[in-house]
């Protein structure tokens, strides 16, 4: 399998080889499209032209930080409105009685981790940042995703 | 509510927009045709050339009396040879030259790939022995 840097370097000599080819068959060019070389070299130059430019996806981020709690809720819900799939959840962490940010962070993580996995997103605790999930979406969202309110949480 | 929480929106997402590169190149690719075949066989490596060594990069012979502290010393036959790696090896010894063949005369045995000397019979003081390298 070819890449496009190997395509454009073989385009090159193709379209030399061609033209070439043309030029010494004769009449009619020996039945090669007169045309080719010049094909060759326009489309050429427009995958060039684009290979140059292109700009790779970069996965959009987000982030949930537990600030602080005082024990008095039942539940924590993580949603996503996907650009693709539509609004979609994640799972829900229940109060298992610590008020702790990290350890409720952990446990949302933990509970929500395998549904977000199956949708392409990843899940992650940075240890720097124990109390705050990292979300990362899945290729295909590019910019979509960005701002809005894409991401959300609904506590109970 | 008695749960806190700070949602950060997505962000730093990128959008590709490359995606009919792949398709305008497998069609470039396409209308190559038989010239593209010749032409990615002249782009294709031809093989690899290892091992081009330089004659300048050949190291110095080597010429020694056999003393008690000579490479190979008095009663020694062998020698490892480092700078001698990779080369092959004339052994001269006492203005006859030596081969590695096993004729009932005095030979020698070289590993090109370790630097590994032997000499036969051993060394005995005053002989003179020249290592030449070459390629």
């Amino acid at each position: 399998m070819n890449t496009i840097e190997d395509i454009i370097k073989i385009a090159k000599i193709s379209q030399y080889l061609s033209q070439n080819d043309i030029e010494n068959k004769g009449l009619y060019g020996g039945g090669t499209d007169f045309l080719l070389p010049r094909k060759l070299y326009n489309i050429r130059k427009s995958v060039e032209w684009a290979n140059n430019n292109k700009i790779q996806e970069v996965d959009a981020i987000g982030y949930i930080k537990i600030d602080s709690s005082t024990g008095s809720w039942t539940s924590i819900e993580i949603f996503v409105n996907d650009p693709i799939l539509g609004v979609i959840s994640f799972g829900e962490s229940y109060y298992l009685g610590s008020d702790d940010p990290a350890v409720i962070a952990n446990t949302l993580l933990y509970d929500c981790i395998a549904i977000a996995t199956a949708y392409g997103y990843t899940l992650e605790n940075p240890l720097a940042t124990p109390d705050t999930i990292k979300i990362t979406a899945p290729a295909g969202r590019g910019a979509e995703i960005n701002g809005g309110n894409n991401l959300y949480v609904e506590i109970l | 509510m008695a749960l806190n929480v700070t949602v950060t929106q997505f962000a730093g997402g990128v959008t590709e927009n490359n995606l009919d590169l792949n398709s305008t190149s497998s069609y470039l690719n396409a209308l190559c045709g038989k010239y593209g075949l010749e032409a990615t066989y002249l782009i294709s490596p031809g093989g690899i050339l290892s091992n081009i060594i330089s004659p300048s990069a050949v190291p110095n012979p080597i010429e020694f009396l056999v003393s008690g502290s000579s490479l190979i010393a008095d009663g020694g036959g062998s020698a490892t040879i480092s700078s001698f790696i990779g080369f092959n090896l004339l052994f001269i010894r006492n203005g006859i030259s030596q081969s590695t063949i096993d004729n009932g005369s005095s030979y020698f045995t070289y590993d090109k790939t370790t630097g590994t000397f032997n000499c036969f019979p051993n060394a005995t003081t005053d002989e003179l022995f020249q290592l030449y390298p070459f390629i």
